[in-house]
């Protein structure tokens, strides 16, 4: 019951942080994406004359993301979605709404922003097993690629220095992928979606690792109201760390030529089966 | 009785090779008719009781694989669509009782009715190569080693599949592509399922069994609802070349959407069926992380990857696919249209088929009972993730098309690309993909090479049986 009730604030606040932390992060008032988002939203959506199912690419894009965002824990643990909030899930949401923004793309008809997301596309593909590889070794750490289990293992065993190398190679293949696909023409409310999704994906990633890397101060949904508040103030403090050092890589992501971006995700591969071999030949040796 | 049978397939056999002097229009049909006779004939091996063919166990799993090839080859797919439906439903059900010669006389039958197109006999040969690797593994020779030969074979080839499909130049190059991807999907799952029974990690053998299984049944129900779309494409358009062909949506809504759902499939986005697939093969291979020493062991992590590469693989060449052909610009000026009805109905059943076991691949899951207890695997814990996953994306997508809803309604207009009008009659295009310097070109093997093959396979199940 408590961990029904639970993902009510949980939302509220993952909802709230996302524009609030592009604001913290940008330039300007931290007010201003809420205002951006406000402004566009009231203001109707233009869709390309020959598109056809170009209208529900908003609806995918934000929808897949929402879905992520209901599964990464941020306050409490033991909320009514832990037994399904699988990582392996959460990765494939993330990959769906990516390709809903790049048919939208192709179905904007445009060549600049077909191309642009073509390479967003290989992006995407590229990035995907220094995703999953990580997930691997924390699978094998911790016996689950469930979060709940896995957190609370994590708490118990402490962060094995395999895991570390692992969350490191996660980071750079998030740094690869970058926190915006291509612009397909979107206009008035579907932009604003569209954008709104861009800063929950944002948020819902630096939660993900708040929670792995980062595994204390987090509530347990029965535990009560002054639980769940210590939980929030150390959700809260964990964003803004991560937050500092995600908006540091941003601007070395930032100065990269496109080129060499895919590179940037071999590499967060490459690190991730180091943190594989790190971890399979310290259980070999105990 | 067992005698009678084969003779029965055997003179189907006869009446197929006479079939491919039929004309056109009746050779699909001839062909489905086979079909169904096969069935009969598999039906009627049922009742002849599976104890007095004790050597040819494992027999739900060769019908699962008989069912997908079926599935798979829809004979002259435009021109004899309601028969092919009737075949594949027939075959849906006859999955369910499972019988020892199903597979025999299926994937005789099956490979009459393709044998003109080339496609069944290779996708035969997949099984049979599917269903020795089974036998073999399952059976306690080189438990390990072969679960690991199986994982490599079947990654290398995914992997391969995937890099000729997201280069294929023309619509039927793409469909073999696919075809070798999911089905080296489908070994590797048979691969970790073999060398994790081997080891005694019974979970992760359960897992890699169901994944290979589903990987078969949804593999073979997205490939055959992709021909369809591309040979109503390839009919409408007037060319295969996918720089020529564009921009399909407004003109065939029903083709199209029946690939998005397949395409949606293979590409092993979630809440489609692939994923399920793509789930329980990583979870086999998460739970297999014990077996051997730390160098099979790290090999799994690598294996892990490589599925890994080749669901990125998968989605790229299905979004590059759809992309181009369903919204990219167009430039052959034909008028196109939906097929008619009957295909119309075979892509709609498809596509609903492919819906369905996305929603609920716990309930497919439940028909690999038989094998997974012949193979002496424990029964699974149920699979609701997926189902649960499209319930909270239907969920989320209602929210935000309700908050949306709120706001003024969007209109049309023109677009700009790059400071002039857009147009959807821009010179063709086909964006690069990886810079690889090794493409693969995917075609279908012959019949000369599907027949060694099958030999090969053949000698090396009886050299392993003589050897034990």
């Amino acid at each position: 019951m408590m961990g029904a009730i639970a993902l009510v604030p949980h939302m509220a606040l993952m909802l709230a942080a996302a524009p609030l932390l592009a604001g913290l992060l940008g330039p300007g008032s931290p007010a201003q994406p809420w205002r951006d988002l406000r402004r566009l939203f009231r203001k109707p959506g233009i869709w390309p004359e020959a598109a056809g199912p170009f209208a529900a690419a908003p609806v995918v894009i934000l929808g897949a993301t929402l879905a992520a965002a209901v599964l990464v824990p941020s306050f409490t643990l033991e909320m009514a979605t832990a037994p399904m909030s699988d990582l392996v899930l959460i990765a494939m949401l993330f990959g769906l709404s990516r390709a809903a923004v790049v048919l939208a793309a192709f179905d904007a008809g445009t060549g600049t922003a077909s191309l642009a997301s073509m390479r967003v596309a290989v992006l995407g593909a590229t990035a995907l097993p220094g995703l999953l590889v990580p997930v691997l070794v924390l699978a094998a750490a911790t016996g689950t690629s469930l979060l709940d289990p896995a957190i609370a293992a994590l708490r118990e065993s402490g962060v094995h220095p395999a895991l570390a190398l692992a969350a490191t190679a996660a980071a750079i293949t998030c740094v690869a992928l970058g926190d915006a696909g291509p612009e397909p023409d979107f206009a008035g409310r579907d932009l604003a979606v569209v954008t709104f999704a861009g800063q929950l994906r944002y948020v819902t990633v630096l939660s993900l690792l708040a929670a792995l890397a980062l595994p204390f101060g987090l509530a347990q949904a029965e535990g009560g109201l002054d639980t769940w508040l210590v939980g929030a103030a150390c959700w809260a403090v964990k964003m803004g760390v991560l937050a500092v050092a995600a908006g540091a890589l941003r601007r070395l992501r930032a100065g990269l030529r496109a080129e060499r971006v895919p590179e940037l995700a071999l590499l967060g591969l490459i690190v991730a089966l180091i943190a594989a071999a790190l971890f399979l030949a310290g259980q070999g040796a105990a | 009785v067992l005698i009678a049978l084969l003779l029965i397939a055997g003179a189907l056999a006869v009446l197929g090779a006479v079939s491919l002097y039929v004309p056109p229009p009746w050779a699909g049909r001839a062909g489905a008719a086979l079909l169904l006779a096969g069935l009969g004939v598999a039906v009627a091996a049922l009742f002849t009781g599976p104890a007095e063919l004790g050597p040819l166990r494992l027999d739900g799993l060769a019908a699962w694989t008989a069912a997908a090839i079926l599935i798979a080859s829809s004979p002259a797919i435009l021109a004899a669509a309601t028969w092919s439906l009737l075949a594949a439903s027939a075959a849906l059900l006859t999955v369910l009782v499972a019988s020892p010669l199903f597979a025999a006389g299926l994937l005789v039958t099956a490979a009459i009715t393709g044998w003109q197109r080339g496609r069944v006999p290779a996708l035969a040969l997949g099984a049979g190569c599917f269903y020795a690797v089974a036998r073999l593994g399952y059976s306690g020779v080189l438990a390990i080693g072969w679960g690991l030969l199986a994982l490599g074979a079947g990654l290398g080839a995914a992997i391969a599949g995937g890099v000729a499909a997201a280069g294929a130049r023309r619509l039927g190059d793409a469909a073999p592509a696919i075809a070798a991807l999911v089905t080296g999907l489908a070994i590797a799952g048979l691969g970790v399922s073999i060398a994790a029974r081997g080891a005694d990690l019974l979970p992760a053998a359960t897992l890699g069994l169901e994944a290979a299984l589903l990987f078969l049944l949804t593999g073979a129900v997205s490939l055959a609802a992709l021909e369809l779309a591309g040979l109503a494409i390839r009919a409408a358009a007037g060319t295969g070349e996918i720089a020529q062909v564009g921009r399909m949506w407004p003109a065939m809504p029903a083709t199209c959407l029946s690939a998005l759902i397949a395409a949606a499939s293979v590409a092993a986005l979630p809440p489609f069926s692939g994923f399920a697939s793509f789930y329980l093969l990583l979870q086999a291979l998460f739970a297999a992380n014990r077996i051997g020493g730390v160098f099979v062991q790290f090999a799994f992590a690598c294996a892990a990857a490589a599925v890994c590469i080749a669901a990125g693989l998968a989605a790229l060449a299905m979004l590059r696919l759809l992309g181009l052909t369903l919204f990219g610009p167009r430039l052959a000026g034909s008028p196109a249209r939906d097929p008619a009805g009957d295909a119309r109905l075979l892509m709609a059943v498809l596509a609903a088929l492919a819906a369905a076991l996305g929603l609920a691949p716990g309930a497919a899951l439940l028909l690999a009972n038989p094998v997974l207890s012949e193979a002496g695997l424990p029964a699974p814990a149920p699979l609701l993730l997926p189902t649960f996953a499209a319930g909270l994306l239907t969920a989320a997508f209602a929210a935000v098309w309700g908050v949306m809803r709120q706001a003024p309604q969007a209109r049309r207009g023109p677009v700009w690309d790059g400071g002039r009008p857009g147009s959807a009659e821009l010179a063709p295009y086909v964006p690069g993909l990886l810079a690889l310097r090794w493409r693969p070109t995917p075609r279908w093997p012959t019949l000369r090479e599907c027949l060694a093959g099958a030999v090969l396979t053949l000698a090396v199940v009886l050299i392993v049986m003589v050897a034990r």
